[in-house]
């Protein structure tokens, strides 16, 4: 496979990201020019009002783009960088393209994680408590679905994919049931209904406060492994050989996924798929090396949901689409395509 | 090879088991640089295991094993693949990484988490493979290669990594006889240079005609070590490798080392094992 320069393809992601980005403050029911939204975020950055530049400047524009839709794009852009990246690392740690949050059931369990906070009555005394209980819900099947597949310490990939749909078919189960439990209380069962829809719908500043933080510090947690996980993509024992410590390596990167994961799962709920179809198509376009991988996954992963986001808010008036199914439509296919590519290679 | 040569593996009592189930028994060995030595036995030996555990792979249940004077134990991974490497069995890597890639990862250990390889990384990268004749393909990509191609360039990739010892495990198993010779010549040099190379090789025609030194490796303990000549006999290809054969020491005119082994059949299993089932 013939690999594509780096530079071009940075430029056109960065191009995409700031389009995707203006566009997905542009669009909306509220009318609001390219001009005003640049006028509101250059006032934004400069912390300076040119009030007297553009005077249709209304304090509702001020409002819509800052309270509405900015936090929004932010929420959009840091959730599918999230997800490509941790779907990058268990690519490159299980050493296969069909590992991803979603396939080894660390969404699911997230998402579980998160029901319970809800329904215990949790979310609602501290914001930390959603994220929380999705990072110990992802983090507990991560640790449960890579016990059940590894064996003296080889991990076969496809009883890693069959453990993690059991462990997710559980999951579903338990969220399900925790819903059942909740429906004789109105309020939490509405919650939980709602939270479960996920999407981006009426995420705040306080959604990007919380994820932003921990982005930033797993994203460098992570990069800090780069050279580890080009070395593990060549084979456990030559990793230990040049002295990687693999099992170290290992479960310091499963649990920046899992707190990555978690923190995405509980700002946009389960969104499938980022993780599997945006690194794998990284690695077809600039190759393995994850000095490169990890940004530009990350760069797609935000491109991607930005204008998934777009595409759910542009063609639905009257109805709610899911961002959701709109991921899970564009990556169902490809997941079914890199199977039956992969067929030949092993039986399960 | 007028320098002393100093000790690099000392194994003391060592004993591991997989599950219950004994690989080594008070295994004792001391081996020291310029030497290329042969690990030989039959299948499920534990040969690959021991070389696992001079890598620090698995921990062993009991014993001590110092790696160039320094216990193992105490070691990290990354100060571990200062002193020791390892060149696994042929594996297929699927990936799209460079020949350069994939030999420039043998100086991993020498450089901190952030810090790139420096020039003087890339010349000594350079130098593995010009020794390991891969040079003409050090931009083709590693998952093109034959397995020939491929296992000089996890040789050179072991050579770029500067350790003292230098392991093989079956690293000429899968390759056709020249390219068997080519790796052995190799691994042979390093060790007249002054590494210590260990070697688990199957073919035991070319085992004795390359390695300076033979250990025997059988139920779960050394049966026999030695120069070939020593270690290849009639006796021990029954006892070990339940395989009746003939052995001729080759007198050849160039003073080439060698031993013809002409199988005859193989013949009931003898010794403990036997003994231990009834």
């Amino acid at each position: 496979m013939k690999t594509l320069a780096v530079r071009p393809l940075l430029l056109v992601a960065v191009f995409l990201l700031v389009a995707g980005s203006l566009a997905g403050i542009i669009a909306g029911p509220a009318a609001i020019s390219v001009c005003q939204a640049l006028q509101v975020l250059l006032n934004l950055l400069t912390n300076y009002r040119f009030e007297g530049l553009l005077a249709d400047t209304l304090t509702w524009h001020d409002t819509i783009i800052m309270q509405v839709r900015l936090p929004r794009v932010i929420t959009a852009l840091l959730v599918g960088a999230s997800l490509a990246l941790c779907g990058a690392v268990l690519q490159g740690l299980f050493r296969n393209p069909l590992a991803s949050p979603s396939t080894l059931g660390v969404s699911s369990g997230a998402s579980l994680g998160a029901v319970i906070a809800i329904f215990l009555g949790l979310s609602a005394t501290t914001v930390w408590a959603l994220p929380l209980f999705a990072f110990i819900g992802g983090g507990l099947t991560l640790f449960v679905v890579y016990h059940i597949a590894t064996h003296r310490g080889h991990t076969p990939i496809g009883t890693l994919l069959l453990a993690g749909v059991a462990v997710s078919a559980f999951n579903v189960a338990m969220s399900s049931l925790v819903l059942a439990l909740s429906l004789q209380n109105w309020e939490v069962g509405k919650s939980i209904v709602y939270w479960t829809m996920g999407g981006l719908d009426g995420r705040n500043w306080y959604h990007v406060l919380l994820l932003l933080p921990v982005f930033i510090v797993s994203y460098f947690a992570i990069i800090s492994h780069q050279r580890d996980l080009d070395i593990m993509l060549i084979g456990e024992i030559h990793a230990r050989a040049v002295g990687v410590d693999v099992a170290k390596v290992r479960w310091h990167l499963l649990l920046i996924t899992a707190l990555l994961t978690g923190c995405a799962v509980s700002v946009a709920g389960g969104i499938g798929f980022i993780g599997l179809v945006v690194p794998h198509i990284t690695r077809l376009l600039i190759g393995p090396h994850h000095q490169r991988l990890l940004p530009m996954s990350a760069l797609l992963g935000a491109v991607i949901l930005v204008l998934a986001d777009l595409l759910v808010r542009g063609n639905t008036n009257y109805s709610v689409l899911p961002l959701g199914v709109v991921t899970a439509a564009m990556g169902a296919p490809f997941f079914l395509f890199l199977l039956f590519k992969q067929r030949k290679v092993w039986q399960v | 090879m007028s320098e002393v040569s100093k000790s690099m593996i000392d194994i003391n009592s060592l004993n591991f088991a997989y599950d219950n189930q004994p690989v080594l028994t008070e295994l004792n060995l001391q081996l020291t640089t310029g030497q290329f030595v042969g690990l030989i036995g039959p299948n499920g030996a534990g040969k690959s295991t021991l070389l696992h555990l001079l890598l620090g792979l698995h921990k062993p249940q009991q014993g001590a094993i110092c790696i160039a004077g320094e216990p193992l134990r105490g070691m990290s991974q990354k100060q571990l693949a200062k002193s020791i490497t390892l060149v696994p069995q042929d594996a297929q890597i699927n990936y799209a990484f460079s020949v350069e890639d994939v030999v420039a990862m043998g100086r991993n250990p020498w450089l901190d988490r952030f810090q790139p390889a420096s020039q003087d990384d890339m010349a000594i990268v350079q130098g593995a493979m010009e020794q390991t004749d891969i040079l003409q393909f050090a931009k083709r990509s590693v998952n093109q290669l034959s397995g020939g191609e491929r296992q000089r360039v996890l040789i050179a990739r072991a050579i770029a990594q500067q350790t003292p010892i230098i392991m093989l495990d079956e690293a000429t198993a899968n390759l056709d006889i020249s390219h068997q010779l080519e790796v052995l010549q190799l691994a042979q040099s390093l060790a007249h240079q002054g590494s210590l190379v260990i070697a688990a090789i199957h073919d035991l025609s070319l085992a004795a005609r390359y390695c300076d030194r033979l250990l025997l490796l059988a139920q779960q303990q050394l049966r026999a070590d030695g120069t070939p000549d020593e270690v290849i006999t009639e006796e021990n290809l029954a006892r070990y490798f339940n395989l009746r054969a003939e052995v001729q020491r080759l007198n050849r005119p160039d003073n080439l080392p060698g031993l013809l082994i002409t199988p005859l059949d193989a013949v009931k299993p003898i010794g403990n094992s036997t003994i231990e089932r009834l």
